[in-house]
């Protein structure tokens, strides 16, 4: 019986019951602010596909920095919203190349981890963009998965191959602190978004094996770090 | 598997069937007694193996740290599944001590939790607990059968419970490789114990 047990095992159930009570509470915020952020979205998706279809592909070329961000949420509740709920619209940034802008879409896998993954977002969906052709991707898409409360961090690396190499690092940093990413040699920051999403798109790929340094604070000044490794 | 009393008595306490890790992702009560439910069998469990009450208390709160961190990825409905579940966690650790000669504490670290110090009203506790006075008897006479090495890395750590830092001055030899040598002549020395030495209270 746990009164049976010794000085130090009761102290360490104190800790783990303590732990616990801040575990919840990480958790209940993250769900609070993803509420929030879904009825934001109803404001904000048409922002960039205004912007997408207005030729996101005239921003400048950006090489080895993220893209600009696209305007913020301020269109009125009368336009149309994004079409698919899970994508944080304020994410998006303009490809290097033009075109529609990259975005994150947010989604909680069975097990219930946090998961993300990344596309070219046009007409409410996320998709892929080859040769000027837009094509959604499906609703059930899979993507880079992990405890946010948790870790603090996720990021993911993704490479393209297909006429417009490009080489992407996206993530969720929970505390909302600049994200540092290490690339190519070369130190690109982001601040996150909606959620605490992020975006660098980085024309070109990187060699094979070439790893990728992803970092951010937590708010008692503790370093995360992730290192990616792009997949050949 | 067998139920130890422990356990009895902290589910006494539950108003509900579902077990008490899945109770703790919205309760953290549950997850208290969930470690108290298990913390004897899981650090007697480890205690036997790494004759070291420290290291095994060590070895203990990193699996509930883990267990903690990762339990809304529990889908078991019942008591047997949730020990099942702990246990898989402890062996990986262990395996893991057995591997690099010291304990993981990542997941300590991560939910910014530090193991409380040992005092004797605990080392004894253990040590009765896991029936070690005996267990050390026959860690004595397997000694005869490891590589000169290891056995003195295990006689100088375990039976005669000198300090890391002496054992490598006395070696010649740096700290992290005597670590090494004791963890690695412990899981030796686990082989060849063998089923005998097996506890009911993990392995079936």
């Amino acid at each position: 019986m746990s009164d049976d047990l010794p000085p130090a095992l009761r102290e360490m159930r104190e800790r783990f019951r303590e732990a616990a009570r801040r575990d919840i509470e990480i958790e209940r915020r993250v769900h609070e602010r993803v509420r929030n952020t879904r009825r934001k979205l109803w404001l904000t998706g048409a922002a960039v596909i205004a912007v997408a279809a207005a030729g996101a592909a005239t921003a400048s070329r950006v090489f080895d920095r993220e893209g600009p961000v696209l305007p913020s949420d301020t269109l009125p509740a009368t336009v149309a919203s994004a079409a698919d709920p899970g994508v944080i619209t304020s994410t998006a940034v303009a490809d290097p190349g033009g075109g529609p802008p990259w975005a994150l879409r947010v989604f909680t896998n069975p097990t219930g981890l946090d998961c993300i993954a990344v596309g070219r977002f046009a007409n409410g969906h996320l998709g892929t963009y080859s040769q000027h052709v837009f094509r959604p991707l499906p609703s059930k898409v899979s993507g880079a998965c992990g405890s946010l409360a948790h870790e603090g961090l996720i990021a993911a690396l993704q490479t393209y191959n297909n006429d417009a190499p490009r080489t992407v690092v996206y993530g969720l940093a929970r505390d909302g602190h600049i994200v540092e990413i290490d690339v190519g040699g070369r130190t690109i920051q982001v601040h996150p978004k909606g959620l605490g999403g992020f975006i660098a798109v980085r024309e070109g790929n990187l060699p094979g094996g070439t790893p990728v340094s992803v970092r951010t604070a937590t708010p008692d000044g503790r370093t995360i770090r992730r290192t990616l490794l792009p997949v050949p | 598997m067998v139920c130890p009393g422990g356990m009895d008595a902290a589910r006494d306490n539950s108003t509900e069937d579902e077990p008490l890790l899945a109770r703790s992702v919205h309760d953290a009560d549950a997850f208290a007694l969930f470690y108290a439910a298990y913390v004897e069998r899981v650090s007697v469990y480890f205690l036997r193996r790494v004759f070291d009450p420290e290291t095994a208390v060590d070895l203990t709160a990193e699996t509930f740290a883990r267990a903690l961190e990762r339990r809304r990825q529990f889908r078991g409905a019942t008591a047997a599944k949730e020990q099942g579940w702990l246990f898989k966690i402890a062996e990986r650790l262990l395996a893991d001590y057995w591997r690099r000669g010291q304990v993981e504490r990542a997941a300590l670290h991560r939910a910014r939790l530090e193991r409380p110090p040992l005092g004797t009203e605990d080392i004894d506790y253990l040590i009765q607990r896991a029936g070690l006075d005996a267990s050390r008897q026959d860690l004595s006479a397997a000694l005869a059968q490891l590589e000169p090495r290891y056995a003195r890395a295990v006689q100088a750590r375990i039976i005669d419970g000198r300090e890391y830092a002496d054992i490598a001055r006395d070696f010649s030899a740096s700290h992290e490789a005597v670590r090494q040598h004791v963890s690695r002549g412990l899981h030796m020395l686990q082989r060849i114990l063998g089923s005998g030495f097996r506890d009911e209270l993990h392995d079936e």
